[in-house]
């Protein structure tokens, strides 16, 4: 199983990093007391700065295009909302993260009663998003498809976690966040932190070794 | 450190997510056991397969979108109320004014609903004491306040304190118990009767000394007395305590509130007085 997880992330490693908009801290801080002003263009900055970051967590959360789209525009209006009661010396990703958090476990919780579920990647979309352009056998179709099948079990893997323990995982092994950062985002403790990133690495472990096994018996 | 807390820790391990103290008795250990460390390589897969799970490349018309979407609903959500709008209008000092005037109706209006409330009350069951018996045509029917106790013990009349505290507005909720009493006076007594059968028999009333729950008698609960019902107690007290001795029954209701008396003159050589 080793082995060919390694070959996996030969591949994954040159993958182009997504790019966001970066600002001297200075400078964020200064849009940030403007938007809290009213500013109406500083906020749509702010939006610009922070958009990817927060889609990005909320895809890894939710799992699909429409539910990570709905999630960041209410993550935004919430924002706007209570951008009166955020603090300057708070850090405003944490901050924002939190709402995120929230938000996603709104709408996962709504999505019970009847929403999007989590989508698969197919190896037809692997290819249509041009993740896999750099990959150095572009033509070695098996794993293209390996790497898709991959994608898919972690994303069953994380469905199957409970809300507090998909968000430590996510913020911590996917976001790179520390484990203070994560537990202000979540409102918890490190310690507590610390048990869920290490409950849900073992069923994410116990997720995908089944799956691996089962591979390695056809 | 053995296996079996080694593998509780193993998780954080592979991330650096233990203290420095532990991370060295982890990884001391995990060189001289090939079980642990297949299980750390287990976990060091698995945490390599979690960062395949990159969002998909989403273009700028998405994030457009949103930031779209966003400001729709912040310019609809900071459309003025009609109230905001009538606000903005008018200056501060006709905006408190406005207020105050509000306010005042508003005292006014609750006051009145009050008052109106009440009122037919004390009519209905003027009514329905005289619609249903123990008074007989011709007899005059008064509301009577009086300050008193508890059922069991007696009822005072202080028609001239209670005068005062009806004037200073007292209502059902004060501390000392009222009771409304309902006293019959024989304005017009039947000339055929003699003032024995008039005593003896007090219409409908029982006359009897005082107990509890003297249900065939119809009685108000608290209320107000007006001021002048007041008057006319202090006249009727005064008037029954100067010239005639008077029969005084007094009945105690179900309503520990409530008690009835029934005041009736009595002859002077009557075997009642002695």
């Amino acid at each position: 199983m080793a082995g060919e997880i390694a070959d996996i992330v030969l591949m994954t490693d040159k993958l182009p990093q997504i790019e966001r908009a970066q600002l001297p801290e200075d400078s964020f801080a200064a849009l940030i007391a403007r938007a809290r002003t009213g500013d109406a263009a500083a906020f749509e900055q702010l939006m610009v700065c922070t958009q990817r970051r927060v889609v990005s967590v909320a895809w890894r959360m939710l799992g699909n295009r429409e539910d990570a789209r709905d999630a960041t525009q209410e993550v935004f209006l919430r924002a706007y909302k209570y951008l009166g009661t955020f603090k300057p010396e708070q850090d405003f990703h944490g901050w924002l993260y939190r709402i995120t958090v929230n938000v996603c476990r709104d709408i996962g919780r709504r999505r019970g009663a009847g929403g999007h579920g989590v989508e698969f990647a197919s190896y037809e979309s692997e290819r249509a998003r041009g993740a896999l352009e750099t990959i150095a056998a572009s033509d070695d179709s098996e794993e293209l498809a390996v790497l898709a099948q991959h994608r898919r079990i972690v994303a069953r893997a994380l469905a199957t976690l409970p809300e507090k323990e998909r968000a430590a995982i996510v913020l911590r092994d996917l976001e790179g966040l520390s484990t203070e950062e994560v537990a202000r985002a979540l409102g918890s403790s490190p310690a507590t932190v610390r048990s869920q990133i290490s409950t849900a690495r073992t069923k994410l472990k116990d997720y995908c070794s089944r799956y691996l096994q089962q591979r390695r018996q056809r | 450190m053995n296996c079996t807390h080694v593998e509780k820790l193993i998780a954080l391990h592979v991330e650096n997510d233990l203290n420095g103290e532990q991370e060295r008795a982890v990884a001391g250990h995990l060189t001289a056991c090939p079980g642990c460390r297949a299980l750390a390589d287990e976990y060091r897969a698995s945490q390599s397969m979690l960062r395949l799970y990159t969002p998909p490349e989403f273009d700028n018309a998405f994030f457009d979108g949103i930031r779209r979407n966003v400001r729709e609903q912040i310019a609809g959500d900071a459309a003025p109320s009609i109230f905001a709008r009538l606000a903005h209008q008018l200056s501060p000092r006709r905006m408190a004014f406005a207020a105050s005037l509000a306010l005042l109706l508003l005292v006014f209006g609750a006051t009145a609903l009050r008052r109106s409330h009440e009122r037919p009350q004390v009519e209905t069951r003027g009514r329905q004491l005289a619609a249903t018996g123990g008074v007989t045509p011709g007899s005059e029917l008064r509301f009577e306040h009086e300050t008193g106790k508890r059922h069991g013990r007696e009822f005072e009349s202080d028609a001239l304190s209670h005068s005062k505290s009806a004037t200073a507005g007292r209502n059902d909720n004060t501390k000392a118990r009222e009771a409304l009493l309902v006293t019959r006076r024989r304005s017009n007594p039947p000339a055929s009767q003699t003032e024995e059968a008039q005593r003896n028999t007090p219409d409908k009333f029982t006359a009897a000394p005082v107990f509890e729950n003297a249900n065939s008698v119809v009685a108000q609960s608290t209320m107000q007395v007006q001021d002048t019902n007041a008057a006319e107690i202090a006249q009727h007290n005064a008037a029954a305590a100067t010239t005639t001795p008077t029969l005084r029954i007094e009945l105690q209701t179900g309503d520990p509130n409530i008690r009835i008396i029934w005041l009736s003159p009595v002859a002077a050589d009557s075997p009642l007085t002695k």
